[in-house]
């Protein structure tokens, strides 16, 4: 019996491996293709219509004299139910288009330096068309870019792309659109704007480093005062206030300043400024001013007979009318005193120095209803010394949480962090927060969302004794019976002035922790030791699994002593101030674009059915598309790497389609009264710009 | 060949070719043109589930019944309903302090409080009380810092004018 025979002679075999190899060959050299970028346009496909029925974040745009008519057509759109149709009649000069609306919420964020590849269908019946875009500079304003194609005439739906050139410095975001300036008629639809640069490996973004580290502008434009006072105002300005500036000299020819920084045009307003409010406390009363308390009445004597000594001064700071206006003394001297609004609009300050540099132990009482100071007998006193600028958190139950985060001082006693209860006038002490008297210029934060009750305390040091600035993180978490900081993960480190890695062991004080709208918190700034030695780091920290993203970008402006960073409305952050210990002040803004802002499109709150908002309701807001969260954050009042009211207030959803019921707490400590951004957070992540609503 | 190799040879190269789709859909080609690819990202990537209600971290919910503290937890005016508060942080077993007796005195605080040694230049300055730990020629480390011509205003205590002439680090 023959053997059986292979199935393939080796002649065969051969022939496949060849076959095969070339196959493989073959498959390798076909171009790979990168994933598309997410498409940076709201509403690019014009199908979300507002209450007029033209596209959301769309607007009829153009100049010139001509007989033209916009139209939103459903008759053969190129996707979905809608295209624009654009018809003019007659033309004796300028142009129509139908552009995305110059406004943070719609018009896309962009890069400098990078490309972006813009597309839309078309169909025209003249060759005078042309797609034009405009760029937003964070000095001047919107103004004219570039024109990119001009499109040949086409009856059927021709795809029009283009890629544009890399966007210039200062620009931080463009529009564009598809332009007619000849008789005909012009329709267009399903446009896109995507990042040319390569998508990041497993996202669909595609802005390079900045899909997960951000990234930080350094704006073209000095602040005209010494940033050292950041408040968030209700209409979305930011007030500085610098007084003297900790600038003995201007404090002597009683030169105070203020200003206030309009962040949609990039401009400042001076404002006249009655006393030195320097090292003065500040928060948000109810109706959207701005109390501020205290501040400097002289600085220290070069022969040391005294320190610093604090005014009793008080003043409300009106946004609309950007003055200010005084009320009653304080009861006390407060430089460097804390402010917290607790839950029926009143105010709490606490510590500080006094008119004759001594310790402020007067609880100072501030009447959201009188509109005045209590005096010292109708407010309920400890008498205890709690330090300069302690940082005394809202819980849930009206008490107070000093969380240990505290500026100068140095072994004050007990454990570090406590409870007060201002109705009791008793305080508890609370355990667990690792080295009490290095906490200087820590800086805490409630947690998002407030209703979990959780703190977190980064970093410090200690300006007296001067140590190298640690990696310290405690979390505490107030729920608990007995509430006790636990260890929290180290903060990552960062590099110190021409790039020196930071040893295992340091880490920074001067910290900034800012709450975003997506609910997790970005840490930036700081420094390793008294007024010196800037740590370039910057890191993301999730409350939901307590962890830090390291690697954030990092602010190129060094961020220490009398610095400060905050969210604005748009969803970015802005950093301001460092004075380092020779006496200079860094006049640099600085603004961050955190990675969400890179994923796509911005998720549009299109109505609020009302933006008074009661404890305990639900409120009804319309969206452009699927919502996956929402939120209340209290706009930041920040000074000395300290703000107990920056709060988070999660919203809980009843989602009819694109109405949705946010529901309110009923619990005033968990948002006291005051003015709210209120973001919503698509589900690719990106929030909204926040639209305002008051709160109780 | 016979027909059974020649048969095995076709699968083989379907099999192949196959494979050579897959890779190539893999790959994310599509046979549109590069703006029609983008354009498809532009379409909702979401399913409606996901405008689901999300879960609140409303630990809160979980807790027991509610209580109010006096004066400080009082709701607003503009308030209906009563503030659902919860008993948490009582602190079972740790001894409140209660409130100091009235001063009779203040409560003297260091003049230099920010870790200034005010003995060295103006008052915005801030020549540390103590330097930061390794530094071992304080003057080299100033001159790092950007200080120049720091004039001596008190009394010299960190020894930086050897020479006596009021102004430290110029030797």
């Amino acid at each position: 019996m023959n053997p059986a025979l292979p199935l393939f002679g080796r002649r065969d075999r051969a022939r496949i491996a060849r076959f095969l190899v070339l196959t493989l060959l073959l498959v390798l050299a076909v171009p790979g293709r990168a994933a598309a970028g997410a498409n940076l346009l709201t509403n690019g496909g014009l199908e979300a219509l507002d209450a007029a029925g033209f596209p959301v974040c769309w607007e009829q745009s153009g100049w010139g004299d001509s007989t033209h008519t916009f139209a939103v057509s459903q008759t053969a759109p190129h996707g979905g139910s809608n295209a624009m149709k654009i018809s003019v009649n007659s033309i004796g000069n300028g142009d129509r288009k139908a552009m995305m609306l110059e406004n943070p919420s719609c018009a896309p964020n962009v890069t400098p330096g990078h490309q972006y590849d813009v597309s839309a269908w078309y169909k025209t019946s003249t060759p005078n068309t042309v797609v034009t875009m405009f760029r937003h500079d964070v000095a001047q304003g919107w103004v004219y870019w570039t024109d990119l194609a001009t499109l040949a005439t086409t009856a059927a739906w021709t795809q029009a792309a283009v890629r544009t050139p890399p966007v210039p410095a200062d620009t931080d975001q463009i529009v564009w659109g598809v332009t007619i300036y000849g008789v005909g008629v012009l329709e267009t639809d399903d446009y896109a704007m995507v990042d040319a640069t390569q998508a990041t490996p497993g996202t669909s973004c595609s802005a390079g480093a900045a899909c997960t580290a951000g990234v930080w502008q350094v704006m073209p434009f000095n602040s005209p005062v010494r940033g050292i006072h950041a408040v968030v105002l209700k209409n979305g300005n930011v007030l500085l206030v610098a007084g003297s500036g900790n600038d003995p000299t201007a404090f002597a020819a009683g030169t105070f300043t203020t200003a206030v920084y309009q962040p949609r045009t990039g401009t400042f307003v001076n404002v006249p400024t009655p006393a030195d409010l320097f090292c003065s406390g500040h928060v948000q009363l109810s109706d959207g001013r701005v109390l501020i308390m205290g501040g400097n009445k002289d600085y220290p004597a070069a022969d040391g007979s005294h320190g610093y000594k604090g005014l009793k001064d008080s003043y409300i700071f009106d946004p609309d009318t950007m003055a200010y206006t005084r009320v009653n003394d304080m009861t006390a001297g407060s430089w460097y005193p804390s402010a917290t609004v607790i839950g029926n609009g009143d105010v709490i300050a606490l510590g500080g120095l006094g008119e004759d540099s001594s310790g402020t132990v007067a609880t100072q009482y501030f009447s959201d209803d009188e509109q005045r100071w209590l005096s010292l007998n109708e407010a309920h006193q400890s008498w205890s010394f709690w330090g300069l600028y302690p940082s005394m958190i809202l819980m849930q139950d009206g008490r107070l949480f000093y969380s240990g985060s505290h500026v100068f001082g140095n072994g004050l006693p007990g454990s570090g962090a406590s409870i007060y209860d201002y109705g009791a006038n008793t305080i508890t002490p609370v355990t667990g927060l690792r080295r009490k008297d290095e906490r200087d210029q820590s800086m805490s934060v409630l947690l998002p969302p407030a209703q979990d009750q959780r703190v977190l305390t980064i970093g410090g040091g200690n300006i007296e004794t001067n140590p190298d600035a640690h990696r310290l993180t405690d979390l505490i978490d107030l729920k608990q019976a007995t509430p006790v900081y636990q260890p929290g993960p180290l903060l990552p480190t960062g590099t110190l002035t021409g790039g020196v890695a930071q040893t295992a062991e340091q880490g920074k004080m001067y910290v900034s922790a800012v709450l975003l709208p997506d609910g997790k918190v970005f840490e930036t700034g700081g420094g390793l030791h008294n007024r010196a030695d800037p740590v370039y780091e910057a890191s993301m920290f999730d409350p939901a699994t307590n962890t830090f993203t390291a690697g954030m970008a990092t602010d190129p402006v060094p961020r220490t002593y009398h610095s400060s960073a905050f969210l604005l409305p748009d969803g970015r952050v802005m950093a301001v101030g460092d004075n380092p210990g020779d006496g200079s002040f860094e006049m640099r803004i600085s603004v961050y674009s955190p990675p969400y802002l890179f994923q796509g499109g911005r998720p549009q709150i299109l109505g609020v059915a009302n933006n008074q908002w009661a404890y305990g309701t639900a409120n009804q807001i319309t969206v452009d598309g699927p919502i996956l969260k929402a939120a209340l954050i209290r706009p930041e009042a920040v000074t000395h790497s300290s703000d107990p009211n920056q709060r988070y207030v999660d919203l809980p959803m009843t989602v009819t389609g694109t109405t949705i019921g946010l529901n309110l707490t009923s619990n005033p400590n968990l948002a006291p009264p005051g003015w709210y951004m209120l973001f919503v957070v698509g589900t690719n992540g990106v929030p909204s710009v926040a639209q305002w609503v008051h709160v109780g | 060949m016979t027909w059974l190799r020649r048969t095995a040879i076709l699968l083989g190269v379907l099999g192949v070719l196959g494979l050579g789709g897959w890779v190539l859909a893999a790959a994310g080609y599509q046979p549109d043109s590069p703006p029609a690819a983008l354009l498809a990202s532009a379409s909702p990537s979401v399913s409606p589930s996901a405008a689901a209600p999300s879960a609140p971290a409303l630990s809160a919910s979980a807790a027991p019944a509610p209580t109010t503290r006096p004066s400080s937890s009082s709701p607003a005016a503009a308030a209906t309903v009563g503030p659902f508060v919860q008993t948490f942080a009582d602190q079972p077993g740790v001894r409140p302090q209660p409130a100091l007796p009235s001063p009779t005195a203040t409560l003297p605080i260091r003049a230099n409080i920010d870790g200034c040694d005010r003995n060295y230049g103006s008052v915005s300055q801030c020549v540390p009380w103590i330097f930061p730990p390794g530094t071992t020629d304080k003057c080299a480390w100033l001159a790092a810092h950007g200080f120049k011509d720091l004039p001596i205003v008190g009394s010299d205590r960190q020894h930086l004018d050897p020479d006596g002439n009021g102004t430290a680090c110029d030797d």
